[in-house]
């Protein structure tokens, strides 16, 4: 194999704004190691934490694999511009997907069942 | 407008001359989802999507020295299309949700979860070893380049392999597409596969891109002659792998990572 001039930046500039990323990985390797082995075994607050220990993945991921921390301001707001609705669809799915009793189901709750 | 004409206005906007690539490549696509169906369409599918894809091989890759508005125009168009797949994503997993409670056995004491943990680190990995093949785009090691493209491909492929053993013993106790949690795990996890298959072939083709430089620029391993002595190439300034093609396929595998992080912990740790 050979050697070529890159395109786009000089070794010592792609250098100078590469993070390290086997620490990176070795972070995400951890966060993974502790979520199977101690979190998940946890009586109380484990969704929570499970949920925190995974948004800190992504982070770490977006941030340093995909270069948010180190491009424009743009891409993170197109990243994050679909979170409300995110949110709202798993708000609005999970209400209306999960089994409702027939003694308890209210009619509320049936008519949002119903509509999907 | 003579070709020539034609040729330096193209330049003068930055943009490649007209190519028939992208409409076969789409075309070959959707024959091969047709094909999923009726199976005869299925090869035509796959012959079209390919020659498509080789004759995408065959156009320069435009550089991005010169960004449109301050902003990465083809960086802008990859993170427009992740914002829809993450609201892609997030019906599919909130439907998961959803469904998640509806299984008539005890799903949660028959998922693997060894497994997929030993899936997850195997995901990691290659998001790892796809960005440290940026790395090596960026500094022009072609030789690093190559064999972290090959592991990339490699890890990916063993998450699948994994992804299908798990499929595999959970279709053996009876979790089909029959039922409402089997419909939602096999379409969420197996839409992350077809994500995974995509990269996959997206990496065989960047590996083509490489390798065929490398003979452009004379390298000497066997892959570099053989391809040497089928196209019978010169180096050219286009034959030079361009990082800003790895960069966006590096955006997309990432968000593959991404979308299983979440997968895991929603599918195996949330029980």
């Amino acid at each position: 194999m050979t050697e070529y001039t890159p395109h786009l930046t000089s070794q010592a500039e792609s250098e100078k704004r590469e993070p390290n990323y086997l620490t990176v990985f070795g972070a995400l390797a951890l966060i993974t190691l502790i979520e199977v082995t101690v979190v998940a075994n946890l009586p109380v607050a484990r969704v929570p934490l499970l949920l925190g220990l995974s948004a800190a993945k992504v982070l770490l991921v977006a941030m340093y694999y995909m270069h948010l921390k180190f491009q424009s301001g743009w891409f993170t707001a197109i990243f994050l511009l679909p979170i409300p609705f995110v949110v709202l669809v798993t708000l609005i799915l999970s209400i209306a997907l999960a089994p409702v009793a027939p003694a308890a189901g209210s009619a509320a709750a049936f008519g949002v069942c119903s509509v999907f | 407008m003579s070709s020539e004409a034609r040729s330096s206005h193209h330049e003068a906007i930055h943009l490649p001359p007209p190519s028939i690539a992208p409409v076969l490549v789409a075309l070959g696509a959707l024959l091969l989802v047709i094909g999923f169906l009726l199976w005869p369409v299925l090869p035509v599918g796959l012959i079209v999507l390919l020659f498509g894809l080789w004759k995408i091989s065959r156009a320069p890759e435009i550089p991005l020295e010169r960004p449109s508005m301050g902003v990465n125009s083809r960086l802008l168009g990859m993170w427009v299309f992740l914002a829809s797949e993450i609201m892609f994503f997030s019906g599919l997993i909130a439907t998961f949700l959803g469904y998640r409670n509806r299984a008539d056995v005890d799903v949660n004491a028959l998922l693997n979860v060894p497994l997929m943990t030993l899936g997850t680190f195997v995901l990691l990995s290659s998001s790892f070893t796809a960005v440290m093949a940026l790395s090596a785009i960026r500094r022009g090691k072609l030789k690093a380049l190559r064999n972290r493209l090959l592991m990339t491909m490699g890890l990916g492929a063993a998450f699948l392999m994994i992804e299908l053993l798990e499929w595999a013993e959970l279709a053996g106790h009876g979790i089909t597409t029959g039922t409402l949690y089997g419909s939602a795990f096999f379409t969420t996890t197996g839409f992350h596969g077809m994500h995974v298959i995509i990269g996959l072939v997206w990496m065989a083709f960047l590996l083509f891109r490489t390798l065929r430089a490398d003979a452009a620029a004379g390298g000497d391993s066997p892959l570099a002659r053989l391809f040497r002595r089928l196209a019978n190439q010169e180096a050219t300034a286009l034959d030079r792998p361009n990082p800003d093609g790895l960069e966006l396929f590096g955006l997309y595998w990432h968000f593959v990572d991404i979308v299983w992080i979440i997968l895991f912990t929603v599918i195996y740790l949330m029980v």
